[in-house]
């Protein structure tokens, strides 16, 4: 009754849009992330670029998450390459080299050939096709230089890069940091142009 | 307004640059041909790049996203990718190309200065050849 003046504001409409907003601005840089890993493989990891998941953003208990995810096995080879060409400075280096997927003959990081016995590969399987007669040697100078071993190669149908080193694409550090300065102003964007007003009334 | 223009524009701006163009032991006065050999339009070092074509310098685009705040604009990412005999030349070369694009606005595309976002040495994978590679932030209009 009388005359009266109200003012509100509708909190939980206004901080549930927002949370769409953010929602939204997670998953397109998300994909942005997600088409930059991909054109940094270069082609040269199809089975790679096929397991790059479309970006997931999920809400979890109030947290927006966003993940862009190669899960392919060759993905390792990819960004941090392999022999004597990998990055070293990966922190997971360490725990690689003692864990069963780690060649115990190999002394220094080129591709060395296995003393006979089934070894785990880093494709999860089994391998115990090999003699071992190549044990503590390096395959990377072996495939390069010597014709009989090359044309063994051929004979059992492996590539003649088989046993070449990978250099590291970085495919997915690279795509992050080049994007690392858009991903923040974009975000902060969205709080910036967000229409509060609209939820006052 | 497009990632044609804005190439053709850095191309420009660094076919222009006595101290750019040193690096190929070219100057402004060289043929065009040579100057577009030396800096090219192509993300592609296969056919491109090999020990001989070296010092050379490639520029290309890469995926970018519209702005949040005004959706008429469009953030593009810009790359050049310098590759030289030693590493010290490839950074070098990058150096006086990222000193003419960071903080410049191409002319006719309303935009914002382009920003450095990252740089870094990469393996190029070919033999005799070092690589070294900026990425840049560059806004502008699309409409």
């Amino acid at each position: 009754m009388g005359i009266e003046f109200d003012l509100s504001f509708n909190g939980e409409a206004a901080f549930a849009v927002l949370e769409t907003k953010y929602e939204e601005a997670v998953e397109s840089l998300c994909d942005l992330i997600l088409a930059h890993a991909r054109v940094n493989l270069e082609g040269e990891y199809p089975e790679v670029e096929h397991s790059l998941r479309p970006a997931v953003v999920q809400l979890v208990n109030g947290v927006i998450g966003g993940t862009v995810a190669a899960d392919h096995w060759k993905s390792y080879l990819a960004e941090w390459g392999s022999g004597s060409e990998m990055d070293i400075s990966n922190d997971a280096l360490a725990a690689y080299m003692a864990s069963p997927y780690w060649n115990p003959d190999r002394v220094g990081m080129a591709i060395t050939g296995r003393a006979a016995g089934p070894y785990l590969g880093l494709d999860g399987e089994t391998h115990d096709k090999h003699t071992g007669a190549l044990a503590g040697v390096n395959l990377e100078d072996l495939s390069r230089n010597d014709p009989h071993f090359q044309a063994w190669m051929e004979s059992v149908g492996l590539p003649e890069d088989a046993f070449q080193p990978k250099r590291p694409l970085h495919f997915m550090k690279s795509a992050v940091l080049a994007n690392e300065k858009l991903i923040l102003d974009q975000l902060r964007a969205v709080v910036e142009v967000f229409q509060f007003g609209d939820f006052f009334m | 307004m497009s990632a044609d223009k804005l190439l053709d524009e850095v191309a420009l701006r660094l076919a222009c640059n006595e101290a750019f163009l040193a690096f190929k032991s070219l100057t402004p006065g060289s043929s065009n041909k040579d100057k577009a050999d030396f800096i090219k339009k192509d993300e592609e070092p296969d056919g491109n790049v090999t020990d001989k074509t070296v010092p050379i310098c490639l520029i290309y685009t890469r995926p970018g996203i519209r702005d949040r705040r005004s959706s008429q604009f469009y953030n593009s990412k810009l790359v050049i990718d310098c590759f030289a005999k030693d590493s010290s030349s490839a950074r070098a070369m990058l150096m006086r190309a990222l000193d003419l694009i960071h903080g410049w606005s191409p002319s006719g595309l309303a935009s914002t200065a382009c920003a450095l976002a990252y740089e870094t040495s990469f393996k190029t994978g070919i033999p005799g050849v070092k690589g070294h590679r900026a990425f840049f932030d560059c806004n502008y209009y699309v409409g």
